[in-house]
């Protein structure tokens, strides 16, 4: 016998459940119309002969019967039986129709992965732990292993098109290569059909696993489904590093034996990566190795953030970790073995990472050279989005002897392809000449004809850019203030 | 139900009342899906026919008994069922499709075709009649929906049901804009022809039709003529 009742099954419960409320909520209706009929028909017997007189008079049939309200149970009662038969002929179709989740499953990995064969010895279950991972706005739902010790991820990434997601397939091979990849479903992404149809095959195939990847687009013209589709994959391979132990993973290293020295003083800390290693400077250097030449092999640094900000630097291979950790420019832990006199430490405190607060966004800002009133200004942003700039901003002394934007080069434009960031941030970058630390503000609040304050869809990006120029000219401020 | 009838009605559908190109009604999945394909086009047709026909022929059928009140809910979660129907049914059996459709299966129910055929024919007419009412607006919706995805198929992407004809494409008229344009050409030539044909056919009626009163005054005037 078909069990219509069979709630947790089918991709149309949802709809059942909504028509199950729809028709208990008529009943309802239908009893309270038959309560007010009955009602409506006891004999009113205070009723002084003026009052009837004065009541309007309603149509009634032979017995006292009220039509218009027998017509409209009459609709009701319709209604309801008609939902109650579309109910149970969509019960009877889902029975016949019914999809499981092995059958999605087989179908989604037989164009990238054909003969499948299940390890059933394999929990599926993810370790919660791994399973979310906040950068990625990503979850991994389960993980399934084949007999020849491949690695199935179904991982969920967000940050699509209206912060919709996009639920992936990832074949991860025992070599910690990415293998295929296959849509499983995806939420709000209305452009998924401008995903090329090979992209499963091709995008991310053969990657190793151990480094962040980064954005895939080829042949696609959809930013924000690409970039669900980068942060799924990305979450497989976080899963993937962590809780599989595929592939190296120095920046999970690293970030553990930050904790290890902190302790648990600074346990609730939030531990996030600044985005050092996405952009290039002049062409060839990386913004960690810009950084790398004024601290001196800088790895990682990470943004602590908890009671207030931290930040840890990480230098180094696995083996030979050194780890500077400052709070307001003061160090706050260390290694064994540094010194404060040791030059990247000294480095450190001379060019602070500037944190700026704008509304509810932060940003970050190193200046990674200065010579003769022109810095180089690294506007960084904490998480995976790649949007870095590196800016060479030349201050010069206002008549007061306060820094003053004379010129602004972008080195790394590191906008999201499209417009209209493109177009927005260049421009935002050539009006802040002009601009001094005190009133950069009103100069970056100004909307109107000419102004700084149109930053339609490139909010990120002119936060940084503004923190780029903020960071220049406070230490051209601290630099005059010291007399240097 | 005669001969003449249905004729009528299918003329209706595919001709006289097409829903595409003289109603313009279901422009939302006309100018989305056509760019997706002619094989898209196809599918939408034919799963706009499927809920077309059988919430036809349900509205037929309890036309007397459907309250007048409660007329459009009734309409809305029939042709709802049929809906989910036909997007399990192409999950099912048809993923390709299913995906390559997307939401625009689903968004079937708001199609102002299947709610204007229930109002405006299935619920004044007898089953037989609003099947085929339902059976011809559909293939009517479907034959513009599959010239449209063909023009831009071919200008668009050099393809011709998903098989590349050639490297020379205009992009513009597989992206939206191109679809506002391919429609309102498909819309102007269609009326264009449609008006040639119907001033054609009423030109004709009226010389037939003159014809025969000049013939019946003629033996008219004969039959006098003999009697005198």
């Amino acid at each position: 016998m078909i069990d219509l009742l069979s709630l947790s099954r089918g991709g149309s419960v949802a709809l059942l459940v909504v028509m199950l409320v729809i028709v208990a909520a008529q009943i309802g209706l239908v009893v309270w119309l038959a309560v007010l009929h009955f009602k409506s028909r006891k004999p009113v017997a205070a009723t002084s002969a003026n009052e009837t007189a004065a009541a309007p008079s309603q149509p009634k049939t032979g017995k006292g019967k009220n039509p218009a309200l027998i017509a409209s149970v009459k609709a009701v009662a319709i209604l309801v039986c008609i939902c109650f038969v579309c109910v149970a002929l969509l019960a009877v179709c889902n029975e016949l129709m019914y999809i499981s989740d092995e059958e999605r499953f087989n179908r989604s990995l037989s164009k990238i992965y054909p003969g499948f064969q299940g390890d059933s010895s394999f929990d599926q279950t993810p370790d919660s732990q791994f399973a979310t991972n906040h950068a990625y706005k990503g979850q991994v739902k389960k993980v399934y292993k084949s007999t020849t010790g491949d690695y199935i991820i179904e991982a969920l990434g967000g940050g699509g098109f209206q912060d919709g997601s996009v639920t992936l397939y990832v074949v991860v091979g025992a070599d910690a290569k990415i293998k295929a990849w296959a849509v499983k479903e995806n939420v709000g992404q209305s452009y998924i059909d401008r995903i090329p149809g090979n992209a499963g095959n091709t995008w991310y195939v053969g990657e190793d696993i151990s480094n962040e990847l980064a954005l895939n687009m080829t042949g696609a013209t959809v930013v924000a489904t690409s970039t669900a589709i980068n942060n799924a994959v990305n979450m497989a391979s976080y899963y993937a590093r962590n809780a599989l132990g595929l592939g190296e993973n120095p920046e999970a290293d690293a970030q553990k034996a930050v904790a290890e020295l902190l302790g648990d003083q600074y346990a609730d800390y939030k531990m996030t990566s600044v985005n050092i290693s996405r952009a290039t400077v002049d062409g060839s250097k990386g913004v960690a190795e810009a950084l790398s030449d004024v601290n001196n092999g800088l790895s990682y640094l990470f943004l602590m953030q908890g009671e207030a900000n931290m930040f840890a630097y990480v230098y180094g291979a696995k083996e030979t970790l050194k780890i500077v950790v400052v709070k307001d420019n003061a160090i706050v832990a260390k290694t064994e073995g540094v010194s404060d006199t040791d030059e990247f430490v000294v480095n450190i405190l001379a060019n602070p990472v500037y944190t700026f607060t704008f509304g509810s966004y932060q940003a970050y800002a190193i200046v990674t050279e200065s010579a003769d009133g022109v810095y180089t200004v690294a506007g960084l942003k904490v998480g995976v989005t790649p949007n870095t700039y590196v800016l060479k901003i030349t201050v010069q002394p206002d008549t007061d002897g306060k820094g003053k934007v004379s010129a602004i080069e972008a080195t790394v434009n590191g906008y999201v392809p499209g417009e209209p960031a493109e177009t927005n941030t260049n421009k935002l970058i050539t009006s802040l000449v002009g601009a001094r630390l005190d009133n950069i503000d009103a100069w970056y609040n100004d909307k109107t004809e000419g102004g700084t304050g149109f930053v339609t869809g490139a909010t990120q990006s002119a936060n940084l850019i503004r923190a780029a120029v903020q960071a220049a000219l406070t230490a051209f401020d601290a630099s005059s203030a010291s007399g240097n | 139900m005669k001969l003449k009838k249905f004729k009528e009605i299918a003329l209706d559908g595919v001709v006289r009342q097409n829903p595409t190109f003289r109603l313009v009604l279901g422009t939302c999945p006309t100018l989305a899906v056509t760019g997706m394909g002619a094989v898209s086009c196809l599918g939408m047709g034919a799963a706009v026919i499927f809920v077309l026909v059988f919430s036809n022929l349900i509205i037929s059928l309890l036309r007397n008994i459907i309250p007048d009140k409660v007329r459009i809910p009734c309409f809305i979660i029939i042709i709802a069922t049929f809906v989910t129907i036909i997007s399990m049914f192409m999950e099912a059996f048809l993923q390709e499709l299913y995906a390559s459709l997307g939401m625009f299966i689903d968004l079937i129910v708001v199609n102002c075709i299947i709610l204007g055929r229930a109002e405006s024919f299935a619920s004044h007419n007898p089953v037989l009649d609003s099947v085929c009412d339902g059976l011809f607006m559909g293939i009517g919706f479907t034959l513009s929906l599959t010239l449209m995805g063909i023009v831009r198929e071919v200008l668009g992407k050099g393809a011709l049901f998903g098989a590349q004809l050639w490297n020379f494409k205009i992009e513009f008229f597989a992206k939206p804009a191109g679809a506002f344009l391919t429609y309102a050409l498909f819309i102007a030539i269609f009326n264009v022809c449609y008006n040639a044909v119907e001033r054609k056919l009423k030109h004709q009626a009226a010389h037939k039709a003159a014809l025969a009163e000049h013939q019946s005054e003629a033996a008219v005037a004969a039959t006098e003529a003999k009697e005198a």
